[in-house]
Formats: C-alpha cells, structure tokens, sequence
C-alpha cells in the first residue's frame, strides 16, 4: 500500500514538470502565431491609410516633402560669418550684424549668432576683448547668455526641470541681465534691441507685469511695432509664464489694434490661441470657433497688405497654414502652402517631426481643397 | 468636550464586546480554514472510496495551505511577553521624590501603583501590566517614563502625562480595553508573520528564478519573464489582513474613547491648562528629541565621537534651554501637527484631544508646578548615563567621549573632509596633490573642467555641452575650492566650527577671510580664471603654501 503511494507520488513529481513544460510550450507557440497575423494585418491597415493619404504634390503646386527646407537655415553670408566665428574669426559676424536696417532685422540677424556663442564663445571674447565698447558685440553676448541659460534650463515643463538647472538658469539670466545694462549703456540711444534683449531675462527671473510694462514702455518708446519684441512678450503674457489668456489676448490686441496694416503683427493673434488651447487641453475643433475665423481674417488682410519681401513673412504664412487648415479652409489654407514654397516655418518648426507634421497637415489642406472644388464645380 | 461625545450610536463597552467577539472571530477564521480543508479532503476520500493518486496531491496542497496558517497564528510565542523591560529602573530609595509625585497619582485616581518605575530614552510614558489570559487577570504593573518627558515638561504636565496614563486604569472599561489592546497586538503580529514568511518564500524563489534564467540564457534561450510570488502565504496574509481591517475599525473607536477619558482624569488630577500644555508639547518633544538626537548626540558617530557621558540624551535640556530654539519650539507648539488621521492609530489627532481639554472651564489652577520635571530625578546626571548604557547599540562603547565644542569641531572637521574626499579623488587622478593648492594648480594649467569632469554629474550635466555643460561644472568647481579652502585652514587650525544650540555648527574663519572669499573663488572660477586672490587669502591667513614649505 504505502509502496503504491510513494511510487505514485514519485511518478507525479517526476512526470509533472514534463507535461507541464509541454503544455506552456504549445500555448507559447499559439502566442507567437497570434502576434504575427495581428501584426500582418495591422501593417496593412497602415498601408490602406497611407495609400489613402498620399498625394501628387506637383499637381497642387507644391514641392516635394523631400525638397523642404526648415526655414531659419542661414543665408550665405550669414553661413559663411557662422563659420568664419565657429574658427574663430568674429569679423565676418560683425560685418554681417553692421548692416543699416530696422532693429527687427538686425534682430533677427543675431539670432543665429548669440546661439552660436552660446555653445562656443572663444570667438565673441576675443571680439570683445579687441572692441570692448562694440555695442553690437555687447548685444549678442547678453543675448548669447540668455540661450545658455535656456540650455541649463531645457524648455522643458518647469516640473521636468531639476533644481541644479534652475540654479544655473537663475545665476546666467542673472549675469545676461547686467550684460543687458552694459549693452544699453554702448548701444546708441534710440536702439530698441538692448531692451528687447531683457524681454527674456524678464520671463526667466519672474519680472512682476509691473516691472514688465516699464521694460516694455522702453521698447515701444523706440519702436512702436518691433516683431521680434512683440513675439517675444506674447511668451511673458502667456499662463504658463507671468501672464494669462486674458492678458495674453489683451497684449496682442492693442498691439494689432496700434500697428500699421501689413506690419504682420495680426498672424501672431494664431499664436496666442494656439497657447490658449494647448494649456486648457483642447480638442482641435476649437479651430473652428467664429473668433479664430475673425483673427484668421484680420491675419489675411494683414498679410495681403504687407510688403511680400517682409522679413516675417514666412512665420505669418506658417501661421496661417497651420490655422486655416485646422479651421477646415483648406482652399485659403493650400494657397499659403503654395507661397511658402521651399520652406517649413513655426509653428511646424515647433514639433519634433516638422517635416512629417507639415506633410501631413499640408495632405489634409489639398484633399479638402480638392474635394471643395468638386463641391462647387 | 463637544466633538468626541457626539457619536454615541453605540456605547464603549458595546464596542468593547464586539472587539473581543471579533478577535475571537479571529481565530475562528484560522481555525475555519483548517477544519474546512480537512473536511474537504475526508469527503474526497469517501466519495472516491479508494487511494488514487490525485488524492495525494490534493492532501498536499491543503497541506502546504494549513501549514502556515497553524505555524503562524497558533505556534508563535511573543517574545515580549517574557523577559526584561526596557531602560533603567528607577527604585523607590533612589528616587524619592518621582515616586512621591507617582504615589499622589495613584491615591488620588484611586488605581494600584506601579512595582517599578522604567525610564526609557522615548518620547512617552505608559502603565504596563503583565496580564494573564489576554488581560482578564490582572498583574505587576510598571511605569515607564521617557527621559524627554523629564527633560522637556514641567512637573504640573509630568503629572498630567502621568495621570492621563494612570486614568486608563481607573476607566471601568479597562478590562476589556486591555483586550482590545492584546487582540491588537495578535492580529498584527499574525499578519506581520504571513508576510514575513511570504517576503522569505518570494526571496527563495527569486532567487530560484533567476538562476533559472541564467541557465536559460547560458543555452541560448529566451529567459521566461515569470516573476516570483509571496505564495501560499501572501495570499493567506490578503484574507487576515481584510480581516484585520475590520477588527481595527471597531477596537480604534473603544481606545480613541478611553484616550479622551483618560485625559480628563488627567485635567481634573493636574489641571486643565497643565494638561493642554502637555498634550501641545508632546508632538513637539518628539520632534526635538529626533533632531537633536540626529543633529546633536549623534553628530560625531561616524567620527567615532559621542559627547560626555549622561549627555547622549542629557543634552536635550542645552537644547531647549536655548531661548531661540524655545522660541522656535513655542511658535511649533502652536500650530498643532495637522495629520491625516491614521484610521489604525487607537489615539485620536492631538489637535482634537487639545480642543476637548481647553473646552472645559477654566478650573483656576494655571499651568501648575512650573519647576522642571528632572528636578525630581536625584542625581541626573548618573541615571542619564545608566540610560546610555543600556539603551545604545553596543558600538557606542567604542566611542570617544568628548566634551561638546570639541566633538562639533571634530565631527565638522571629519564631515569636511569626507565632503571633499571626491575631489581629493579626482585630484589624484590627475596626478596632482589632493590639497586645495593642488586644485589651484589644476585650476592655473587650465585643467579645472578636466578635473570636473571627473567629479559626480546628474544626467543633464553629463548631456550638456559647450558652454552649458561648463556652467554646470562651474558650481561644482567653487564648492569643491570652498571645501578645500575650509578643510586646510581647519586642518591647519586656522578655521574651526563652533557649536551652536541655536542653529548648526557655526564655521569660523580667519578674521577678514569670509570677506573677500566670495570675490575670490568667482575669481578663479571665471572664464578668464585668476587665482591669486585665494591663493593671497590663504597665505594672508597663515597658511603655507606647499612652495613655501619645500624651502
């Protein structure tokens, strides 16, 4: 009896592992199996949906995706000063900042430059040592600060931001803003740009809207409807930095309201709402509200009016591709495709994939222009 | 008192009954399951009227299951039911004086006093009494009595704390309560054993596992992405533990009652401003103790320091004595600790237990005896030291008693030096003397971002680059230049901490020092880096430097 039990008991303990290895291997391979045909048929779902999607961009006037550039990739002049100051050489940059033009320009001009400086600046000391009362140099250092205080800090969200960033993020801002009082003391009196320089500084170190509209009278006593300082404040005005959507959306206003037509200030209303629904989260219809549709038009007749060589001209066509595509115009919105030619500009330029999400969107426009068309023919 | 009495749905001693019917209910559960596994397996065997196989492997799982649950909540002894209590005994010729104060408690509530009076190192007081049968037979009582309590209260509250403790004899409920109090100890500790034996089975079998998957990858083969369980005992925990939850809800309620009872046997024993002086302190003499034990007593341990005997705890009173720190202590005392309250915790929230006492009118007795309680205890001082002996962890015999400002300069100074010890680290890396001097001629021979670069990094520091990533190293290279600044002149004995009982450790530096050290370590951390000016501030102090010494 008690022999019969444990040869029993030995018999399952010896045979229990096989038969259950056996089973969890068939049961594996039926796994394997399934995966597979789901994964077949997923990909052909993509496949359906992309053939769906695919367009002839030759026959709507538009360039292929691969032929895109992003814009802000530098002119030849601009280029060849880059280089020139990436070996070391800051003369070529400081001809290129020289040039007789409206500070918006010699903004803009900068840009490129100060972000240079911020990764590498052996070229800007040695420009400084050599000129120590170049206001121009004095600019693009401050300038050069306040993007390597961003690249401490990352743009990412203020929770993903470590407290060490922070701390060098404070202490650059803090050195860039008395660069900036050093700037403004070189620079000649009427040049907004020291000023507009501080619009950043501000946003980082938490200005009050106080201090903010004193720094903001300075620039506007110098230049009334400078873009690049406007585009600038609308960051500080907007929730997630010292503003909210109802100072933010006041800020803007007055200054459409001020500015001459064709000054391109009006795109940069798209901006504002595109902070505003990105904040309260959402959905895209939100587009299609009637006062998205007036600030599109007003942004329409703003473009219409401005000189076609403005240098902000890409940024509003951008704006307005982005925007009326969202807001279900795709005839209005594959003419700005259409005129943007080459080029990938904001807010595209603002996601990790441009190229993909301007095609993508840029598909959308064309098949809602193609079937309006039908529509109306 | 307004809050507490409100809900009155069911009595306390009601609520005792069901406490004790629920504990019992308790065991039954464990015995349930073995009686009904047991039953199962003898109704397989009759229904199948024979020996097969399958049986057996039935009968040894209904084994592996009645195992734990018998090995746990029957077998186990607790240990504290036996052996000696904690902390030194204070006796009756010794302490005159406490015992007198102890003596009047127990007269006046009417309740047995104590066998023996324990002091212990905490922050609390209490009666123990051995009970027999879960409580139901009483026994030798003791008094334990935290040396904080003595240090930190006043008589008028010592006796208020102690009344409180006494008022939970002289409560009719007691019997049961004292029940309630053994159950909970039970159930906890049957549920703390399935875990702890599931967290031991999850450990083995982690371990088995993975050594499975290594043997899997050795073939060449996909490790099994199976994960290790608590088994069979983790399972048996879930179901006490449901259990628990449901005796826990009852028994709070019972001992949230009682404690609000005992507090006032004890407003109407000592006072009811002295008593609301108490509960307020209590929280806040937890706090204290932790940080002066964290941040005082045990400042010089990895050092190998402890201060002068019967300071370990003793020092608590230098502590409180400082008007800053009692300032700092009464502004606490104020703002109660708002916590969320702990459903399992059978005291109610402090800030409620205060409101019910200051509820009451005002009796006209004040805050009672001002004098300290430790006057009570004779010869302080000795008792305090008998404490060390007996409560801290063996290690502490090896430390060096040393009196307090040295054990600060000694203990900062060891601190220091442990704080610059990855650089002195990176320093010998790069082939260069681990001094501060060193650092300077790394610093001057353009090396300072080499030696950086060897230090500790967070993730964004070690992803910059340019001159983001030099703004990073850039704080690291001043701090490590401060410390090695600091640890040579205090090596040198040109610097030095002081203590403080008002704030931490005070670090004095050479005079005119601290002045000009800010300039001087952004001077050599700058771009355009110049380090003459530490290297002057150092000589000027008296330190020599290593050029001057080869000479």
């Amino acid at each position: 009896m008690i022999g019969i039990i444990v040869f029993a008991v030995v018999g399952l303990v010896l045979l229990f592992p096989v038969v259950m290895t056996r089973l969890a291997k068939r049961k594996l391979a039926q796994l394997e199996r399934a995966k597979a045909t789901i994964a077949r048929h997923e990909d052909r779902l993509a496949e359906e949906e992309r053939a769906k999607n695919t367009i002839v961009p030759a026959d709507h006037g538009l360039l292929l995706g691969k032929d895109l550039v992003l814009d802000g990739a530098p002119e030849p002049e601009e280029a060849a000063a880059l280089e020139a100051a990436k070996a070391g050489d800051w003369r070529p940059a400081a001809a290129y900042l020289a040039v007789d033009a409206s500070a918006d320009v010699r903004c803009r001009r900068q840009r490129a430059l100060a972000l240079l400086a911020a990764e590498d600046d052996t070229w800007l000391r040695a420009w400084r040592t050599e000129r120590p009362e170049d206001p121009t140099a004095a600019l693009v250092h401050t300038d050069a600060l306040v993007f390597l205080a961003w690249n401490i800090r990352s743009s990412a969200g203020a929770d993903q931001v470590s407290a060490e960033q922070f701390r060098g993020f404070h202490r650059v801002l803090l050195e860039a803003e008395e660069a900036a009082a050093e700037a403004v003391a070189l620079a000649p009196e009427d040049d907004p740009n020291p000023w507009v320089d501080q619009i950043s500084i501000a946003m980082g170190l938490n200005w009050s809207n106080d201090r903010f509209r004193q720094l903001w009278a300075e620039v506007t006593a110098r230049d009334p409807h400078h873009w690049a300082a406007h585009n600038r404040a609308l960051q500080y005005w907007c929730a997630k930095w010292h503003g909210s959507h109802e100072l933010m959306h006041r800020f803007i206003d007055e200054a459409i309201a001020a500015a001459p037509a064709g000054s391109l200030l009006a795109p940069m209303k798209l901006e504002a709402y595109y902070e505003q629904f990105r904040r309260d989260g959402e959905k895209l219809t939100a587009w299609e509200r009637p006062e998205v549709g007036a600030a599109l038009d007003a942004a329409l007749a703003d473009l219409a009016a401005a000189d076609p060589e403005h240098p902000r001209i890409r940024y509003a066509r951008g704006w307005l591709a982005f925007a009326l595509t969202r807001a279900e115009r795709p005839t209005e919105a594959l003419e700005q495709y259409q005129a943007l030619g080459r080029y990938i500009p904001q807010p595209f330029t603002n996601y990790n994939d441009p190229r993909q999400f301007f095609v993508d969107l840029r598909i959308a426009a064309v098949q809602g222009a193609v079937a309006a068309a039908r529509q109306n023919a | 008192m307004g809050a507490p009495q409100r809900s009155t749905g069911m009595s306390t001693s009601t609520r005792a009954v069901t406490a004790v019917a629920l504990l019992a209910g308790f065991y039954l559960l464990a015995l349930g399951i073995l009686v009904g596994l047991l039953a199962l397996d003898v109704a397989l065997y009759q229904a199948s009227g024979q020996l097969r196989p399958g049986l057996a492997k039935i009968w040894a799982l209904s084994a592996a299951i009645g195992y734990p649950v018998v090995r746990v909540v029957f077998l186990t002894r607790r240990r504290k039911d036996d052996g000696e209590l904690p902390g030194v005994r204070l006796t009756r010729e010794q302490q005159p004086a406490l015992w007198a104060m102890v003596d009047r408690i127990a007269e006046r509530t009417g309740v047995r006093g104590p066998a023996e009076i324990r002091l212990v190192p905490e922050v609390n007081a209490g009666v123990l009494e051995e009970t027999r049968l879960l409580g139901l037979v009483p026994g030798k009582r003791h008094l334990v009595i935290g040396a904080p309590l003595l240090i930190g209260l006043t008589e008028g509250e010592l006796e208020s704390v102690l009344a409180h403790e006494f008022g939970h004899y002289s409560n009719r409920d007691v019997r049961l309560a004292a029940l309630t109090v053994a159950g909970r100890r039970a159930v906890l500790h049957t549920v703390g054993g399935l875990h702890h034996r599931a967290d031991r089975h999850q450990a083995g079998e982690a371990a088995k596992l993975a050594a499975k998957a290594e043997k899997r990858l050795a073939k060449g083969r996909k490790p099994s992405d199976q994960e290790a369980t608590g088994g069979v005992d983790r399972v048996l925990a879930g179901l006490f533990t449901l259990y628990a939850k449901l005796y826990f809800r009852v028994s709070e309620a019972v001992g949230r009652r009682q404690e609000y009872a005992a507090d006032l046997v004890a407003a109407q024993l000592a006072g009811r401003d002295a008593t609301a002086a108490a509960l307020r302190k209590m929280p806040v003499l937890d706090s204290a103790q932790d940080f002066y034990l964290s941040r005082y007593a045990t400042i010089g341990w990895d050092a190998g320091l402890l201060p002068p005997p019967g300071q370990v705890y003793g020092g608590l009173l230098d502590l409180l004595s400082d008007p800053k720190r009692r300032q700092e202590l009464a502004d606490h005392a104020l703002d109660l600790p708002e916590r969320e309250p702990d459903p399992y915790d059978s005291h109610p929230p402090i800030g409620l237990r205060v409101a019910a006492i200051e509820a009451l009118p005002d009796d006209g007795r004040g805050p009672g005896a001002d004098t300290p309680a430790l006057a009570l205890l004779h010869d302080a001082e000795r008792v305090l030291t008998e404490l060390e002996v007996v409560s801290l962890i063996p290690e502490a015999a090896g430390k060096q008693r040393v009196e307090w400002p040295e054990l600060v300069r000694r203990a900062m100074l060891a601190h220091a030096r442990e704080a610059a010890a990855p650089a002195g680290r990176a320093l010998t890396a790069l082939g260069l003397p681990a001094t501060v001097h060193g650092l300077l001629d790394a610093v001057d021979a353009g090396r300072a971002w080499e030696f950086t670069d060897r230090m500790p990094k967070s993730e964004q520091a070690a992803a910059a680059t340019g001159r983001a990533a030099r703004e990073f190293a850039r704080p690291v290279l001043r701090e490590e230049l401060g410390h090695a600044a600091v640890v040579a002149l205090a090596e040198a004995g040109l610097a030095g901490w002081e203590l403080s009982w008002s704030g931490p450790a005070e670090l004095h530096l050479p005079d005119g020092f601290e002045d000009a050290f800010d300039a001087a370590l952004d001077a050599a951390c700058a771009d355009t880096a110049d380090t003459a000016p530490l290297r002057a501030l150092l000589t000027g102090a008296g330190l020599p430097s290593p050029a001057a010494r080869t000479v």
